[in-house]
């Protein structure tokens, strides 16, 4: 658990928005838009209609009047869209209360069938740019769409019992959200059909001939995503969730390194390359120093294309793929490598069978008051030893403190001894907390029970709760110091969005990067034929450029 | 208005934090909150209630000793949901040691925040411990606590007395007689000490003496009104080879005494429903706890719409 490590990881075939779609085309989702009240300028209100197996659900969208440049962050108060995902219909009552409620990040009341709330803006440049085109009659400019790669980007996913959501352990076993982040996924989906339906709208009004965004276009683009520090709070405070969804990967990871691919394997890996080659080749985004650049990761792939003509294909006993994955982690960037341990669990789907269900665990924890001083020695010691060797006496190791803002709660940076507010830092550093442990520790008698610490020294109780619980857990801990002034947040950033299912990812700072999912995804008309799920939809081709696209821009 | 589960635990949390409780601490104070709430749909009145005096509890006012083979808290001037959650892990610790754990805690007189103790109860049996917590503040305000494990949630049960039960004055004076090298010899010092019924089920020492804690446990000892704020935790290992293999039975009879049960189809019934439907609360209130709670958050600020932080929005 190396943060290195965490930063270059990829989407794979269990990462959450890939699951959602494969459940949507497998069980042919119907979406469409159920009422709509949009004036010339697409400011009003719409309802979108998403029928499962097991219930309907309902998308509401409050569309705003862009009034000056938005930003995407927690404390901005002014935002593109706002919108809702619920269980049933979105009654006009209910549009009208969360209408109310929605603006307060903080204050607002969800009502317990809601189960997302959400916040986006549209794409200063895009979004602009699509609708100018279709007024003007004509298709946009794909290649300058594609810089993006969207028209409406979400910072935010608001559920799981915040503002009164619905809780996800409240859903029931038939609940077509029932796995982690389904809810949030789905929202994401649904702010990329938005997007389209609304600058339509927003087009048609200007010119009653204004054509629709053509299908292979509205199938290229996805919905934007914008994160920042918040997710390092996540991955610390969720060490059991971390843990999980990183093991089913690895789980997956080591089934599909123990085979020795046969000829339609090599065919299907090579198609799979081929696809994800081109598309970071196309991929013009600026990784700046935090990402290797896409063009790199392409050649790469290309590399790993020629490893894989020469010793497997037409070899009559190839090797398993493990051999493959060994000459990668000698010969190339270690982006390239995650980015191949995705490939290859594309290649072998059944390598991921039955690993979704293991991506749901319970965060619940209690300390063992009973275990011996010795014993949690040993465990510290043994399990902790990242944290013990770290020189918490360097300045620059205590250099930041991480607190929350009481102004909508947006989690900030600050520097010790230069920045106010010190004696609001929030816990985050458990390597402190562990060596802190340890030095109180040695004042115990060894067989002492852990309650006598735990009496003497409330302040341990967090750590040691934490230590008992995950000390087992392989994946649990992320072993760095986010005190420390080389720290990078991307790191953590880049691995929840991974294991989300982010197919793009632009670091804006060391703290905050842009990226778009569903690129390539299912149209709801494709969802409701069952079309386009699997691997199929991950690396799209750029369409080709329309005729005329450009003039009368 | 409504909360999500999530919520009742959350602001709880932070309101503990706020009054200074470290963060381990203010989480087992928020669990009790949540089960007070879960069980009595008192819990978020409790923490409202408590919001004017939160900034004078402190964790940090607990002191240990031992008197023999029982630890004794000295709860100073703190409330029961202050020192309920440390009194159980020191019991826990010992009765999965030995079988048998037995503490001693002191409270404020005045204590108000009984209604939770029952947690302590609870979170013992969710270790897999059967327990009584025998509680006394004034003459006319003693409760007793039986607790014990089942699936989904523990069985938890309350006795209001009149008075402090006989096992909770007996028990104080064994302890302030002096050492006894171990927990189950303090007990039946203090429990077999004049006449009683015997039972002649009981075979083992252990029997005898559950037995007879249990039937002590919910008399009122009237003439016992100088029993001093406090309570007395006892654990119980069932799994532990000196444990009585009939105590089941003994703890449900001792449960029929009780005058309310919580059993766990019950809980469970308002568990589901409470995560479903939410937590009701008067605005009001939520208002007061929720002010309360955001004194975790850093105030605001000129730098807040510059950025996040240093160097990570630039």
């Amino acid at each position: 658990m190396q943060p290195e490590r965490l930063s270059a990881l990829k989407q794979t075939r269990l990462s959450f928005a890939r699951l959602l779609m494969d459940k949507m085309v497998e069980e042919e989702w119907e979406i469409a838009v159920e009422r709509s009240d949009l004036d010339d300028r697409g400011v009003g209100r719409l309802v979108y209609r998403i029928e499962t197996p097991s219930r309907r659900l309902s998308f509401g969208v409050f569309s705003h009047d862009p009034d000056g440049e938005n930003t995407d962050r927690i404390v901005a108060d002014n935002w593109d869209m706002w919108g809702f995902l619920c269980e049933g219909r979105a009654t006009p009552e209910l549009m009208e209360s969360q209408f109310e409620e929605l603006p307060s990040v903080r204050k607002g009341r969800a009502t317990p069938e809601i189960l997302i709330w959400t916040r986006a803006n549209r794409s200063s440049r895009f979004f602009g740019h699509v609708v100018d085109s279709l007024a003007a009659g004509h298709q946009p400019d794909v290649e300058f769409c594609a810089q993006g790669g969207y028209l409406m980007r979400s910072s935010g996913y608001y559920g799981n019992g915040l503002n009164g959501t619905k809780e996800f352990r409240a859903m029931d076993g038939d609940h077509p959200l029932k796995r982690p982040y389904m809810a949030q996924m789905l929202s994401v989906y649904l702010l990329r059909i938005f997007s389209y339906d609304l600058a339509e709208h927003i087009a048609s009004a200007r010119n009653d001939d204004a054509p629709a965004i053509d299908y292979e276009i509205k199938r290229y683009l996805g919905t934007g995503n914008s994160s920042g520090i918040g997710i390092v709070h996540y991955v610390v405070n969720h060490p059991q969730l971390i843990d999980a969804w990183l093991r089913a990967r690895e789980v997956a990871l080591a089934r599909v390194k123990g085979i020795r691919p046969g000829p339609e394997d090599c065919d299907r890996f090579g198609t799979i390359l081929a696809d994800a080659r081109r598309w970071f080749a196309e991929d013009e985004s600026d990784t700046k120093e935090y990402f290797l650049s896409k063009d790199r990761i392409a050649a790469g792939l290309e590399r790993i294309g020629r490893r894989v003509a020469s010793r497997y294909e037409g070899v009559e006993t190839p090797p398993t793929w493990e051999r493959l994955c060994e000459w990668a982690e000698a010969e190339l960037a270690t982006e390239t490598v995650e980015l191949l341990h995705s490939l290859l669990l594309d290649t072998h789907p059944e390598t991921c069978r039955g690993l979704a269900s293991s991506l749901t665990v319970s965060e619940r924890s209690d300390v063992a008051p009973e275990m011996s001083v010795a014993t949690l020695r040993s465990i510290v010691d043994e399990r902790y030893e990242w944290a013990l060797d770290i020189d918490l006496s360097e300045p620059d190791s205590r250099r930041y403190f991480w607190y929350r803002s009481i102004d909508s709660e947006e989690p900030r940076l600050g520097i010790r001894g230069e920045h106010d507010y010190e004696e609001y830092g929030l816990p985050i550093d458990i390597a402190r907390q562990v060596q802190a442990l340890e030095a109180d520790l040695e004042a115990y008698d060894a067989a002492a029970p852990v309650a006598d610490l735990l009496f003497d020294h409330p302040e341990h109780r967090s750590i040691v709760e934490r230590v008992q619980t995950v000390h087992d857990l392989p994946y649990a801990e992320v072993r760095t110091n986010p005190l420390d002034a080389e720290f990078v947040p991307l790191s953590m950033i880049s691995c929840l969005k991974a294991i989300w299912g982010i197919q793009k990812a632009h670091p804006k700072s060391q703290g905050w990067v842009r990226g778009t999912f569903y690129q390539g995804a299912p149209l709801p008309a494709d969802i409701r034929n069952g079309d386009g799920g699997g691997v199929d939809w991950l690396y799209p081709s750029r369409p080709a450029r329309a005729p005329h696209w450009r003039e009368d821009a | 208005m409504r909360l999500s589960v999530r919520e009742v635990f959350d602001l709880s949390e932070r309101c503990f934090r706020a009054a200074g409780f470290a963060d381990g601490a203010a989480r087992a104070n928020a669990e009790s909150i949540w089960w007070t709430e879960l069980t009595k749909g008192s819990g978020l009145t409790l923490l409202h209630d408590l919001l004017d005096e939160l900034q004078d509890l402190d964790r940090g006012r607990l002191t240990r000793r031992r008197r023999g083979a029982v630890p004794v808290v000295d709860g100073d001037d703190q409330p029961s949901i202050v020192s309920g959650t440390p009194t159980l892990d020191l019991c826990c610790a010992r009765a999965e040691r030995r079988g048998l754990g037995l503490a001693y805690t002191t409270v404020a007189p005045g204590d108000d925040t009984v209604a939770a103790l029952g947690h302590v109860a609870h979170a013992a049996a969710e270790r897999g411990l059967r327990s009584v917590v025998l509680y006394a503040n004034r003459a006319d305000d003693a409760v007793t606590i039986t607790g014990e494990p089942a699936r989904p949630y523990p069985v938890v049960g309350e006795a209001d007395l009149a008075a402090p039960s006989v096992a909770h004055a007996r028990i104080l004076d064994a302890v302030d007689d002096g050492p006894a090298d171990h927990s189950t010899d303090l007990l039946t010092h203090a429990l077999f000490d004049g006449d009683g019924d015997e039972d002649e089920r009981a075979a083992t020492v252990e029997e005898r003496v559950l037995s007879r804690l249990l039937d002590d446990a919910t008399t009122p000892a009237e003439e016992r009104p100088d029993v001093p704020a406090g309570f007395v935790t006892i654990c119980f290992d069932p799994t532990h080879p000196t444990q009585p293999r009939r105590a089941e039975r003994a703890f449900r009879e001792g449960m029929d005494a009780s005058t309310d049960v919580r059993r766990p189809e019950q809980v469970d019934t308002r568990a589901d429903r409470l995560l479903r439907e939410g937590v009701e609360i008067e605005r009001g209130v939520w208002e007061d706890v929720f002010e309360y709670s955001s004194d975790v958050l850093a105030p605001e600020f000129e730098g807040s719409y510059r950025g996040a932080g240093f160097e990570i929005n630039e």
